[in-house]
């Protein structure tokens, strides 16, 4: 089966470089991010994660790119932090620390 | 006795018969299941629109299928639609979206400027950009058709930021039937709306004439 493509999201990457990834958390199917800034974003997952997953791995956004699949946030230490998404667009969105929408695809 | 000519004659209007109430059953149960997500249902009745004498006859392209696209929503209110920009920062559907949006609706190939893949709620509207509020709207159906109803869009989107209409009620008028919406809402006949309508001043056309491919987030060409 052919792997959908990542390619660099952007729109989001201008938006969160430089900004930490400070806490993962979940509620049911939805992950949320929450930023060193205070904000937050909401990715719309297939699945909550299960409960041995390991933990997410936090640190500085370099880069997002996503797929019909899943979102990917390349960090400054090398690594990726990857969520897969319930369908190809309208999955994620993404609030200032004031509320107000900074980005929704 | 009957004929064998008379007795297929016969048949043939039941046969007939059956499958105008069956249009009529099916016509029914899609008004019922327009949906935007989220767990919230329309009313099986919508008494503020009536219905509309003639209305059984449209279908796609004029109006989209409500078990292929009923609507879907983000989660966002007034505060967030009605700001300079709002749509442009939401707007994103990859070039396979589009494709599968065609694919679903048998459409397999089409001319340019034949149709657009149309956000059922538009995303002003609080539209989202999942495959479940994304049709191919024609631009040559006569006289309804994606100029007509980009007038009722601007109408709601207008009514809505002046605080006269919520959100959610702009949403529902649009998934349910923006042919009766626009009636309600912009006027009872289609007023003259495309290309080649004067006063128009729409962003749409202006935006066809001078065509630039926007940039695909997923790094995919355009579709029109």
């Amino acid at each position: 089966m052919k792997t959908p493509r990542m390619t660099r999201n952007q729109k989001l990457t201008p938006i969160i470089r430089g900004r930490s990834i400070a806490q993962v958390g979940w509620e049911s199917a939805t992950a949320i991010l929450h930023f060193n800034d205070g904000s937050v974003m909401r990715i719309h997952a297939p699945a909550a994660p299960p409960r041995d997953a390991p933990p997410a791995i936090l640190g500085k956004v370099r880069a997002v790119r996503q797929s019909t699949e899943a979102i990917a946030f390349d960090l400054e230490a090398g690594t990726s932090l990857q969520v897969p998404l319930a369908e190809a667009t309208s999955c994620v969105m993404l609030r200032n620390v004031k509320g107000a929408l900074e980005y929704a695809d | 006795m009957i004929q064998p000519l008379l007795r297929f004659s016969i048949v043939r209007r039941v046969l007939s018969l059956l499958g105008t109430l069956g249009a009529i059953a099916s016509l029914t149960a899609c008004n019922r299941a327009g949906s935007v997500p989220q767990g919230e249902r329309f009313p099986a009745t919508d008494t503020a629109m009536g219905s509309m004498p003639g209305d059984s006859a449209l279908n796609f392209p004029i109006m989209p299928d409500p078990g292929k696209t009923p609507g879907a929503t983000l989660d966002v209110t007034e505060a967030d639609v009605c700001v300079p920009g709002y749509a442009g920062r939401v707007r994103n559907v990859p070039t396979s979206v589009k494709r599968e949006a065609y694919a679903s609706y048998g459409i397999r190939t089409h001319e340019p400027g034949e149709y657009e893949v149309d956000h059922l709620i538009s995303l002003k509207l609080g539209g989202s950009n999942s495959i479940r509020n994304l049709w191919p709207e024609s631009f040559r159906t006569q006289p309804w058709n994606a100029y007509v109803k980009d007038a009722l869009e601007d109408e709601l989107y207008r009514r809505v930021c002046a605080g006269a209409l919520s959100l959610t009620t702009a949403q529902q008028v649009i998934a349910r039937n923006w042919v009766a919406g626009y009636r309600r809402y912009v006027s009872p006949n289609p007023l003259p709306a495309g290309p080649h309508a004067e006063n128009r001043g729409r962003s749409r056309w202006r935006s066809h004439r001078h065509y630039t491919p926007r940039s695909q987030p997923n790094g995919e060409a355009p579709v029109p």
